[in-house]
């Protein structure tokens, strides 16, 4: 422990301009990198810089964006939400269901998702924090057991047409042509970035995230933020599926499959620490931009699908590996 | 220094533990112990590894609930079911694992888990208040730190021990509790760190301090007190006592 400190010293000086580099490239590297491939595009094929693309593209980015805004706070935890997909299709099913097979009014059917969502997401904290549960464990069952109920409740059915106010947060237009998804979006985060850094709640998740027995010694309940986290990532999925229903006016039990590992893409390449206690909810946006740009991008040039899987699986070795590295140089 | 430790002596302890027994499953980690804090002394905690000092100290910081025993706080018994309820009574703590948040900035870590917030619901934290109060805590201290941004994980060794030790001041603890606050601290850094606790003296509070180090010790502290195998072995004046008494209570070699 002497050693190890005493190097830690030593080395200060010589570190610290790269220390500060990562520590600058993590809040703003996204942004850099968006910027980037951006303007690659743009030269790529002149349709892209279009206000038309660029409103399709966020437009496109809000539903996986809101789930991985939620995911960001579990992740902040230290936790990881492999779920999120199966619960976004439960909740999507459900509002559905009530509104056509119950004549549900339709703003209850959207409130009663959105409490379903979010009341699976607090039994998952539960779970995990209750009874010891590991993260991975608890929200893997969740992935298959929650997917598995959907489709034993509604098999192949199609349901489908829906009011307009079921409809308006994933397909209502403002002026015609501003979708209210991208302006839901952008409150969500202006919400969840304050929630995040300005409130007890966020801090106190990012502290049981950062060092967990740190945070008990300083008398921070670990049970209560821990499944606070999983609430709060319930209920994106919750806000998730009312817009998902919205843009596709149709809803069946195939819905949301592969939700966890873009919107766990999205926050890790958004420069949030996989390892817990450092999160940037912007920068969760930002990489959910940056996904659907590669994949606009490729599709604009004309490039095989299998390229998008293939770079998005770099592109997250790539982002966990800067967290990894500082990671190996503290514990040495 | 010594005037002051001789009229410690007939002063009221302002903590006291009295035949604290504690037990984890079937082993022993302390029998019987009785120990005082007096006000406005520095005690120093000795004894080697698994003598019981950790388990000790923990007991009065609320980490651990004793077996069997009493606490005494000013004289009245109390019991200390949690963290919280120490710093409660004024006894503040500074963990040997240091207890700080490595992912997060230094105000962060300062104000853990007691953010000055606005409002009456406790729940939106007021930064620019918590951003200033570790400002002029840090200056009063003479602690520098490189910048209040900084992650802890970037500062060194003794600027972390620095800040640990650093923000249990505010909170105006009576008896301020270290685990082994220069471990694995460079010559210099340490120097820093037994000013810090000379300067909680002069402030008015009593400190508890483990350590190693009997030079460290027999610099600081006005009375030390040995524990061997769960038990108290020794309890000296500074005064009255040298480091190899101290060691020979410490290893178990009979004396008197």
């Amino acid at each position: 422990m002497g050693n190890s400190n005493r190097s830690h010293t030593d080395t200060a000086t010589g570190s610290v301009n790269v220390t500060r580099v990562l520590q600058y490239w993590r809040r703003g590297g996204i942004y850099i990198s968006l910027l980037l491939v951006a303007i690659g595009l743009s030269f790529l094929s002149p349709r892209f810089l279009t206000r038309l693309n660029l409103v399709e593209l966020l437009n496109y980015t809000a539903i996986i964006a809101v789930v991985a805004l939620g995911q960001t706070f579990v992740i902040a935890g230290k936790g990881i939400d492999l779920s999120v997909g199966s619960v976004v299709a439960l909740s999507s099913c459900v509002m559905a269901w009530l509104f056509i097979d119950y004549a549900v009014p339709s703003v209850l059917a959207v409130l009663l998702g959105i409490g379903l969502a979010t009341a699976i997401g607090t039994l998952h904290g539960y779970l995990i924090a209750q009874l010891g549960i590991p993260d991975l464990v608890v929200t893997l069952a969740g992935l298959e057991a929650w997917r598995g109920l959907v489709y034993l409740i509604f098999e192949e059915r199609v349901l489908m047409r829906f009011d307009p106010f079921m409809r308006f947060l994933g397909n209502y237009r403002f002026g015609g042509w501003f979708p209210a998804a991208i302006l839901g979006l952008f409150i969500i985060l202006a919400i969840y970035t304050f929630t995040l850094n300005r409130t007890t709640l966020g801090r106190y998740i990012l502290a049981i995230g950062g060092n967990r027995r740190a945070a008990e010694y300083a008398g921070i309940n670990f049970f209560k933020y821990k499944i606070l986290s999983y609430t709060l990532s319930g209920l994106s999925c919750g806000i998730a599926s009312w817009m998902l229903i919205g843009r596709l006016n149709a809803v069946q039990s195939s819905l949301a499959v592969g939700y966890e590992l873009h919107s766990i893409a999205a926050v890790v390449i958004g420069g949030t620490s996989l390892f817990g206690g450092i999160a940037l909810m912007p920068g969760t946006v930002g990489g959910a931009l940056m996904i659907s740009l590669i994949r606009n991008g490729l599709i604009l040039g004309g490039i095989s699908f299998y390229w998008y899987m293939i770079i998005l699986g770099i592109l997250l070795v790539a982002s966990v590996a800067l967290p990894a590295w500082e990671r190996r140089k503290e514990t040495r | 220094m010594s005037d002051t430790t001789v009229t410690n002596e007939k002063k009221e302890p302002i903590m006291a533990l009295q035949g604290v027994s504690k037990y984890f499953g079937g082993v022993h980690a302390l029998e019987e112990v009785d120990f005082e804090v007096y006000p406005n002394e520095i005690v120093a905690l000795v004894g080697d590894n698994g003598a019981g000092k950790s388990t000790l100290i923990k007991i009065l910081a609320g980490v651990h609930q004793p077996n069997r025993g009493k606490i005494l706080f000013r004289g009245e018994p109390v019991e200390i079911p949690s963290p919280r309820a120490a710093q409660a009574l004024g006894i503040e703590t500074v963990y040997q694992e240091l207890a700080l948040i490595e992912t997060r900035d230094v105000p962060a870590n300062f104000f853990l888990g007691r953010e000055p917030t606005r409002g009456t619901s406790g729940i939106f934290v007021d930064r620019k208040k918590m951003v200033e109060d570790t400002v002029r805590t840090l200056k009063d201290l003479g602690i520098v730190l490189p910048s209040l941004r900084t992650l802890v994980r970037y500062l060194s060794g003794g600027q972390r021990q620095a800040l640990a030790i650093g923000r249990v001041m505010p909170w105006g603890g009576k008896v301020i509790i270290m685990d082994e606050p220069t471990a694995a601290l460079g010559v210099r850094e340490a120097r820093k760190v037994l000013d810090l606790v000379l300067q909680l003296k002069e402030k008015g509070c009593s400190v508890v301090v483990i350590s190693h180090n009997m030079r460290h010790v027999f610099n600081i502290a006005d009375r030390i007190v040995v524990l061997r195998g769960g038990k108290k072995a020794g309890d000296r004046m500074k005064s009255e006592t040298t480091p190899d008494e101290i060691v020979k209570l410490i290893v178990g070699a009979e004396m008197l």
